[in-house]
């Protein structure tokens, strides 16, 4: 969909990028990384021509984007950039309507597009509507400047660092989101950053620049097991592997778990805990509440429900959407085997053991 | 003790130095005749005993502000005795003027004299103290404050303050007082509304192309440097000199001397806060703002107007503000080249060393400059985009 | 937008100012200098043009000299009153004795101005406004002090003298240069005091006020305000100062245009004796009518207005 062929960008004494040729597909989540100075940057803004190339083509759907008007080309792109400069005099929804009202929507449709796409980013638009820049959080002002970037629904999204401003811990969330947005979206993303496990987590593939040269385009999987050249290898780290289990969810590789309700009687127990070592015990909701083991069963208490081992499903289990990376890290926190994989309700819906994740 | 006395320092400390003044400074100044030397008349003196209420209420007002008493009583208490006091003080002098001009004949004159403009400063200060501490009861406050503002406008209309000194002054030329204040305000208007026309764009250019900067601002401090009355002077000649080469600007009315050098040099000074406010206003515009706008897909006319002029406007306002009182009050030095304004009874005053007329010229210019800041301070409140507050 | 119309409109005031100027251009400038006199007979000579039909401009109370010279040669205003006397300073003959001649002076400035400016003098006014040392009555009356003589003999007789006087009164030398060569007396710094300015208002109400110890004071000699301050004017019996008679003075051109000009305002000026200036001076200056009143009803009292 995307098309960069021999694509240059010269300043006076330095050559930014260099004869770069890739290709984007449509509804492809495509990452441009590279060390700073690398051009990748530099790269994304010549696309919506905020900066003008030197040299090369660049084409979107066969057409040459060198034939429409800047402004006309923009506007049929979403643009989303670290420091999110949202317009500080205007509320949330006056901000993500500017585009829809220069191509002169009508009212109905913004109102109705502003609030589909505050719910898309998990805000209330009941609260959030008539909020000013000031006073939103990092987290969410971020994410107005993504509804900004969506609202005249454009086909392609340019994203410049637009996590890297952000606290870890809402970048963590802001990543879950926007990857689960893109499955429901499908637009063509070209995305920059310089974290190679933020690019590594959400990329359909990878472009490695250095120096303004392409390196390396592939899959992160590819990349990962066949990395082209010393450069792309200690880009990656060495902990490549523990970066691949990033890639798998934790409800793929879920094995069924064996279980026993609270109010069984302990003695009913006893077969299951021989053959499987450990049960988990759950409620009549199918909540998990603890888990049963030799020593349990000699506590001399009635049910199962009053000899088990508490544990909080909240600190002690898997999600189903977390990564494989997440489940093994949050078992070597607790020290345990086994986790059970729930929902957000806490319903047990199977189990993941250490095993399980080696063996991915 | 203790808890019966609290003191408000501001209203209190004010309401002390009034009191001093009455006591050691005249309160009118009273002379046979215009020019002649004027005798303090003090506070006590006055006749018509209204200076009684006056020292009684003075009294009232210091103990209240002492005092310890719940926040809206004291508040309210210390604004309606200030405003009575306001009155009463401005009565006592008018009531002075009336008895000297029954007594000794229309020729004689009674001046205000200091102890009376410290009271009534001290009571203006305490009025406006006690405005911005009232929370709830600002309303109150604020109608009190107009309503004193009514009844002093309704004595001047009413003549009864007509034979103090300085209206005698103006009663002696009505008509020309308000064809100069016109004219005042049009040197004002005018050059203002010019500055604007050449001081916005220079900002904006500067502030769009960094080259401009230096040379723009560079000129613009260093004429903002010379004296009013040098610039004027300066002016004069060349304007004669160009009007004689070029007639045909007499017939649009630019001669040497009168409005044009006037409105030439009030341009020149209103030009600096107009286009500094314009640079810093554009300046203040977060430039990953325009960045996101620009790559939105806004052009350039649409990112200035719904972007960078609202933003930039309550600055540039500001400095509109800044240069309509300046200007306010370089117009008065205009009336020495022949343009008029209300300077013409300042120099008026002067040359013929009666301080009355001065003072005729010299408070409406300064009341003037006041409400325009007031005026302009409040629209810049009500038109502040609200995400900018 | 708003701002767009807001510069639209203050320029759209600007032009309309500055058009509104020129629709005067038919009109007679009538200027005068920036003191009591000026205001007076500049407004004497507006009523009385109305009168005869001439549709006039008011320009009065303009500027100092040098301003109101300048804007009559620029052909900026029409006419005003100006002093004979000062002839001697605008032609560069100060030294000449011919101006302490009433008639003389006239007939000299009046050829001077018509040959080098093109400005008509017309009749002038029998007052001498001319400089003056005036001194407190008091004093004079202790001391004996009613001519320049009887002040030279005080100043040599070491008497306590303090004189206030304007810059150029006190440094030109057809001032007091010229009373100290005459009386023969000189004045130390110390008893003087100089002010910027030269309105003789100021130095005499620093006369009457006793400040800086000040007793004496230069005036002009209609200055209105003597009598009301308990000052008097010291005769100059030699004669030192030139002239200074009021008379009207216009452009050749507007001359020219309006000839009745002379015949309306000779009568009126020809009435304005030393003791009638002085009494209108004082209406104004110490009992505060305004000068176009007082003119009024000065011309309206002889007869000149109904």
């Amino acid at each position: 969909m995307i098309n960069l062929d021999r694509v240059t960008k010269d300043y006076p004494g330095i050559t930014a990028v260099d004869e770069l040729t890739f290709n984007v597909e449509e509804g492809e989540f495509c990452v441009l990384i590279g060390p700073s100075g690398c051009g990748k940057s530099t790269t994304l803004r010549m696309i919506n021509r905020l900066i003008p190339a030197s040299g090369g083509i660049i084409t979107i759907d066969g057409e040459n984007i060198n034939g429409y008007r800047p402004e006309e080309l923009r506007r049929r792109i979403g643009y989303a950039i670290q420091s999110v400069g949202l317009f500080p005099h205007m509320t949330v929804a006056r901000n993500i309507e500017v585009v829809p009202r220069i191509m002169e929507w009508n009212a109905t449709r913004i109102n109705h597009r502003i609030d589909l796409l505050l719910d898309l980013l998990n805000l209330d638009p009941g609260v959030y509507r008539d909020k000013y820049p000031r006073q939103l959080s990092g987290g969410e002002a971020q994410r107005v400047g993504v509804a900004r970037a969506l609202a005249a629904d454009p086909a392609i999204l340019l994203m410049d660092e637009p996590f890297g401003a952000i606290d870890p811990i809402t970048r963590q969330s802001l990543q879950t989101e926007f990857a689960r947005i893109q499955k429901d979206l499908k637009k063509t993303i070209l995305f920059v950053t310089h974290d190679i496990d933020e690019a590594i987590r959400l990329a359909t593939r990878i472009v490695i620049l250095k120096d303004g040269k392409l390196i390396q385009h592939d899959t992160p999987e590819n990349i990962m097991t066949n990395p082209a050249g010393r450069f792309v290898t200690e880009f990656i780290g060495t902990d490549r592997a523990l970066k691949r289990l990033s890639r798998l969810p934790a409800g793929n590789y879920m094995k069924k778990a064996p279980n026993v309700r609270e109010s069984d009687p302990l003695r009913s127990a006893t077969g299951m805990v021989a053959k499987h070592r450990y049960l988990w015990v759950i409620d009549s909701n199918d909540k998990v509440l603890g888990w049963l083991d030799d020593d349990s069963l000699n506590s001399g208490e009635s049910t199962t429900g009053l000899a088990m081992t508490t544990l909080d499903f909240r600190t002690s289990a898997i999600a189903t959407d977390s990564t494989l990376k997440e489940a093994l890290s949050r078992m070597v926190q607790q020290g345990i085997r086994s986790a059970p994989v729930v929902d957000p309700m806490g319903v047990l819906l199977g189990e993941i053991r250490l095993e399980d994740i080696l063996e991915a | 003790m203790r808890r019966l006395f609290s003191i408000n320092k501001v209203p209190f400390s004010a309401a002390i130095l009034g009191l001093a003044a009455i006591l050691y400074f005249g309160f009118v100044t009273s002379r046979p005749n215009r020019i002649a030397a004027g005798k303090s008349v003090f506070l006590s003196q006055t006749q018509g005993d209204v200076w009684i209420a006056v020292l009684i209420l003075w009294a009232v007002l210091i103990i209240i502000c002492a005092l310890r008493i719940p926040g809206q009583w004291h508040l309210s208490s210390v604004g309606i005795v200030s405003s009575t006091l306001i009155l009463l003080v401005i009565a006592t002098a008018a009531k002075h003027a009336a008895f000297t001009a029954e007594a000794e004949g229309s020729i004689a004159r009674v001046s205000l004299g200091p102890a009376f403009w410290i009271t009534l400063f001290a009571l203006i200060v305490i009025l406006t103290d006690t405005w911005q501490q009232s929370g709830k009861y600002k309303s109150f406050i604020t109608l009190l404050a107009f309503g004193t503002c009514g009844i002093v406008v309704w004595m001047f209309v009413s003549g009864q303050l007509d034979t103090l000194s300085i209206m005698r002054e103006f009663t002696n030329r009505k008509e020309r007082f308000f064809s100069e204040i016109i004219t005042h305000l049009a040197l004002v208007g005018s050059s203002v509304g010019l500055a604007l026309t050449i001081g916005i764009p220079l900002g904006l250019l500067a502030h769009r192309n960094k080259r401009f900067y230096n040379p723009t601002f560079f000129t613009l401090n260093t004429l903002q440097t010379v004296p009013g009355l040098a610039l004027f002077g300066i002016l004069i000649p060349i304007l004669s000199a160009i009007t004689l080469m070029f007639p045909l600007l007499t017939v649009i009315g630019i001669r040497g001397i009168g409005a044009a050098p006037a409105i030439i040099a009030l341009t020149v000074y209103s030009l600096l806060p107009v286009a500094r406010n314009t640079y810093t206003g554009f300046a203040t515009v977060d430039p990953a703002a325009i960045d996101a706008g620009t790559g939105m897909g806004m052009t350039r006319t649409q990112l200035l107007f719904r972007v960078e002029i609202p933003i930039a406007s309550p600055v540039i306002l500001n400095g509109i503000r800044v240069a309509l009182v300046q200007a306010i009050g370089l117009t008065a030095v205009a009336a020495l080249i022949g343009a008029g304004g209300l300077g013409v009874f300042i120099f008026q005053g002067l040359g013929q060393a009666a301080n009355d007329l001065i003072l005729l010229g010299a408070i409406p210019t300064i009341f003037i400059a006041v409400v325009v800041d007031s005026l302009m301070t409040g629209i810049i409140l009500l038109l502040q985009p609200k995400g900018l507050r | 937008m708003r701002l767009m119309s807001r510069i639209l409109l203050t320029t759209g005031v600007a032009l309309a100012l500055m058009a509104s100027s020129t629709l005067a251009s038919d009109k007679v400038v009538v200027a005068s200098k920036i003191d009591t006199e000026g205001a007076l007979l500049g407004n004497m000579i507006i009523l009385m043009l109305e009168k005869g039909g001439i549709a006039t401009e008011d320009r009065t109370e303009f500027g100092p000299t040098p301003m109101v010279r300048k804007a009559i040669a620029a052909g900026q205003i029409d006419i005003y009153p100006e002093y004979t006397g000062n002839g001697a300073f605008f032609f560069g003959l100060a030294d000449d004795p011919l101006w302490k001649d009433s008639s003389k002076g006239y007939l000299k400035v009046k050829e001077l101005d018509m040959e080098g400016n093109s400005i008509v003098w017309l009749t002038p006014a029998p007052a001498n406004n001319t400089w003056a040392i005036s001194g407190r009555k008091d004093v004079a009356e202790k001391n004996n002090i009613y001519t320049l003589e009887d002040f030279a003999r005080f100043v040599n007789d070491g008497g306590k003298v303090k004189l206030a006087g304007s810059e150029e009164f006190v440094h030109s030398a057809a001032a007091l240069p010229a009373f100290q060569k005459a009386y023969k007396f000189t004045l130390r710094k110390d008893q003087l005091l100089t002010l910027s300015g030269g309105n003789t208002a100021q130095t005499e109400k620093a006369a009457a006020q006793g400040v800086n110890g000040v007793n004496f004071a230069m005036a002009y000699g209609t200055d209105g305000q003597l009598a009301a301050l308990g000052l008097t004017i010291l005769k100059d019996t030699k004669a030192v100062q030139p002239v200074y008679e009021p008379a009207p003075i216009v452009r050749k051109e507007i001359l020219d245009k309006h000839p009745k000009i002379e015949t309306i305002l000779k009568p009126v000026f020809e009435s304005l004796d030393l003791v009638t200036l002085q009494t209108l001076n004082a209406k104004i200056q110490v009992e505060g009518f305004d000068a176009k009143e007082v003119a009024r009803g000065y011309l309206k009292e002889k007869g000149f207005l109904k």
